[in-house]
């Protein structure tokens, strides 16, 4: 059973390596940020979206809200592509 | 914080200053409003349009305390940032005040540690502490201060808690003992820049290490502060480093984490949230709910509406237009001025139909004052409540479909009080490209209150399916050339990212300082153009033009648009104001002079019409000379277009009110 489609569902369903794939409800730890704008890397980095920090996903819709600290940022999926996480 | 002595307070000489210097959002003007009282003058920071707040204290020995814009982290992100950067490299405050969050304590910090640095005098005030516990946090301040060497106080701004330990926080302000070491090539490349680095009160070890981490501020002061030899050996010491900013800020995060750690007396417990808390984060969850955000937001709207529309437009605007100017003052100074100055031309100025006072002056004062004034207190409510990013976030998805993002709407709000203020606070949005596109739709489909008022009038008074049309129309025009626009303004769409402060209960007296900052500005910035414009008609008017500009636009008028040759004045008007030509519709209107279709079709044609000429000196200003003179240029005929073409469809569908 080697179909494209099977291993497509397994790719989902293993432990978010990016932001972006984080369920709501879960914390994750930030280990890096991609190549982004520098100003939008200037305000992750601001905010604390940082390796090494940990941030919880708070909801997915309409766009991602996250807690970083006691801070909650809402920040397009786009973004949050671009940041690479490992659980907890 | 008894270890420091208190007579060498650093404030002591007189016309010494404090910044307030802290995140957006963290109290920094309830600590300003605190501390200075009523008497705060505002003014641009020379060379830019950012206001900032000063004022003397009488509870700090007359100290001028300065309200900087909101800052996260150096190096700064908008020009509101940069302004606070300047503050603090050109004018070297005797001492500052860091307002920080006490619930974000890293972020608050993280910037804590920069400040430190730049060595001038400071302390600390962990503000919201109220805030900080109901989640579960509790802080100690005392170990704090010792890890930092300089005094840290705990408050709650708002209910005025801690006041007197932050006072004497202040007045004993030093100079920070806390020093991050740093990897051993940023250390021998700051030893290599000190010598370097000019004389003065703010440390070269913090200039040093702002130059290396590339703060575009930081690099302008020093350009003119050091040789061009001495620049170049700057440039070289950093150009040798790799990613010098990166390792400057891990250094700096692992001292922050190290402090934090010191501070939290239950270092990351689980959060035993109270109840004011979960409800808050209800409400938060509600508020940018794609269908349970809409009935909140027609609710905040609804409110909006009752307190501006109804009390501002309705009641108060009746009040003094009617009532005090119409009955009373307008009448005495008119007897007064004929009797005093008995030549026409003179006192037709004054007092005449396009007179500097009882047109001009009438206008500001009785018909938009009370408007604006109780617009600007329903903003300085929804800004202070939190709800302004939510709502950037519930509109996201329609500004998107418009090539920008969901911070558009809140100049788009603003320009439901007056577009002429709206089109300043573009400068918010971060690329030229968003701001070009929010002033184009600003100009051509935001109703400001002065018209709204007189508009929502009108229509109520023919049937619901004429405001129906109306709004249609408008939002159509809307939606097609902010559509159009975004597909031929050469740039990229940059994806929302916004904080979501707490949503709170808007502090009275905050809201009201807000308010009477922004009143002044009206008075001085926009009633001067308001007396300006009514010149313009004046001398149109007794140049013979106004009836000979009124007879050549008859034909369009009539014949395109289908109107009685009567509301080509108003027209005219609409030119410079276009709530000018509200009022005169209005009159025909009531008068029996024009039929539902006709109502509708100039009415919207208004709509569209460019705001006020106090508008276009904004666009002219914000944007530049042919940017204005190109959205004049489309927007009249355009929206003469739509008039047209909307009275041509409503007599094809039959339709009669």
């Amino acid at each position: 059973m080697n179909l494209p489609g099977l291993n497509k569902r397994y790719s989902v369903s293993k432990t978010p390596d990016r932001l972006s794939e984080v369920p709501a409800g879960t914390s994750v730890i930030v280990t890096g940020l991609d190549e982004l704008s520098p100003a939008l890397r200037q305000s992750l980095l601001a905010y604390g979206i940082l390796p090494g920090r940990p941030v919880r996903v708070i909801a997915r819709s309409p766009v991602l809200v996250l807690e970083v600290e006691h801070t909650e940022l809402a920040l397009e999926i786009e973004i949050a592509r671009a940041v690479k996480v490992a659980s907890q | 914080m008894t270890s420091y002595p208190a007579t060498l307070s650093v404030i002591a000489a007189p016309g010494s200053r404090v910044a307030l210097v802290g995140s957006p959002n963290v109290g920094k003007s309830v600590f300003f409003h605190r501390l200075t009282g009523q008497f705060a003058t505002v003014s641009n920071y020379p060379g830019t349009t950012v206001e900032i707040l000063q004022g003397q204290s009488h509870l700090l020995e007359d100290t001028i305390v300065v309200d900087t814009p909101g800052i996260v982290s150096f190096p700064a992100r908008s020009e509101d940032e940069a302004v606070t950067a300047r503050v603090l490299l050109e004018d070297s405050p005797q001492a500052i005040l860091q307002v920080g969050d006490a619930k974000n304590l890293r972020r608050t910090l993280y910037l804590s540690v920069q400040l430190a640095e730049l060595g001038l005098p400071m302390a600390l005030t962990l503000n919201m502490m109220d805030e900080a516990e109901a989640r579960g946090l509790s802080m100690n301040a005392a170990r704090l201060s010792e890890a930092l060497g300089f005094p840290v106080a705990a408050s709650v701004a708002t209910r005025g808690q801690g006041m007197q330990s932050v006072l004497s926080a202040v007045r004993q302000a030093n100079i920070a003992s806390l020093q991050v070491a740093y990897p051993g090539e940023i250390e021998s490349a700051l030893a290599e820049l000190k010598p370097l680095l000019p004389d003065g009160r703010l440390s070269r070890r913090g200039l040093g290490l702002l130059w290396l981490s590339g703060d575009v501020q930081a690099e302008a002061w020093l350009s003119q502060k050091v040789d061009s030899a001495a620049l170049k050996t700057l440039q070289a010491i950093r150009g040798a480093l790799k990613a010098p900013e990166e390792t400057v800020r891990s250094a700096r995060n692992a001292a922050v984490d190290a402090l934090a750690l010191t501070a939290l007396a239950q270092p990351s417990q689980p959060a035993a949230s109270l109840n004011s808390v979960k409800l808050a984060a209800w409400l938060s969850r509600i508020s940018i709910h794609p269908l349970w955000g809409l009935p909140l937001l027609a609710l905040v709207l609804f409110g909006l509406y009752e307190f501006v529309g109804v009390l501002g437009a309705g009641t108060l605007v009746g009040l003094l237009e009617n009532g005090l100017f119409g009955q009373v003052i307008n009448p005495w100074i008119t007897a007064q001025v004929t009797r005093l100055i008995p030549i026409a031309f003179f006192s037709d100025l004054l007092v005449g139909p396009y007179g500097l006072w009882t047109m001009g002056m009438t206008y500001a004062v009785a018909l938009l004052l009370p408007i604006v004034l109780t617009f600007f207190i329903a903003f300085g409510m929804l800004e202070d409540s939190g709800y302004l990013p939510r709502l950037a976030v519930l509109t996201n998805k329609f500004f998107t479909r418009l090539g920008l993002n969901g911070q558009a709407v809140l100049p788009m709000v603003l320009g439901l009080g007056c577009v002429t203020m709206a089109t300043l606070t573009t400068r918010i949005l971060p690329s030229k490209r968003e701001r070009l596109l929010v002033t184009l739709l600003l100009a051509l489909a935001v109703p400001c209150s002065a018209q709204l008022g007189v508009v929502m009038g009108m229509l109520a008074s023919i049937s619901i399916s004429a405001a129906l049309i109306w709004g249609a129309v408008v939002l159509m025009v809307l939606f097609a050339v902010g559509w159009l626009a975004s597909k031929l303004v050469p740039g990229q769409r940059a994806p929302l990212m916004v904080e979501m402060p707490p949503l709170r209960w808007p502090v009275f007296s905050n809201v009201l300082l807000k308010t009477l900052a922004r009143l002044e500005w009206y008075v001085k910035e926009a009633l001067p153009l308001f007396i300006l414009g009514t010149l313009l008609l004046f001398v149109l008017d007794k140049l013979q033009l106004l009836p000979v500009l009124i007879r050549a636009s008859e034909p369009l008028v009539q014949g395109w648009l289908g109107l009685p040759p009567e509301a080509a004045s108003s027209f005219l008007l609409g030119l410079l104001r276009r709530d000018f030509a509200a009022t005169g519709l209005f009159h025909m209107q009531s008068h029996g002079q024009l039929s539902p279709i006709q109502v509708v079709v100039s009415i919207t044609t208004i709509t569209l019409f460019i705001p006020c000429v106090a508008s276009i000196f904004m666009i002219a200003k914000e944007r530049g000379m042919k940017m204005a003179l190109g959205m004049i240029i489309f927007i009249f005929p355009f929206a003469m277009l739509v008039g047209g073409l909307l009275m041509r469809l409503l007599v094809l569908v039959g339709w009669n009110g």
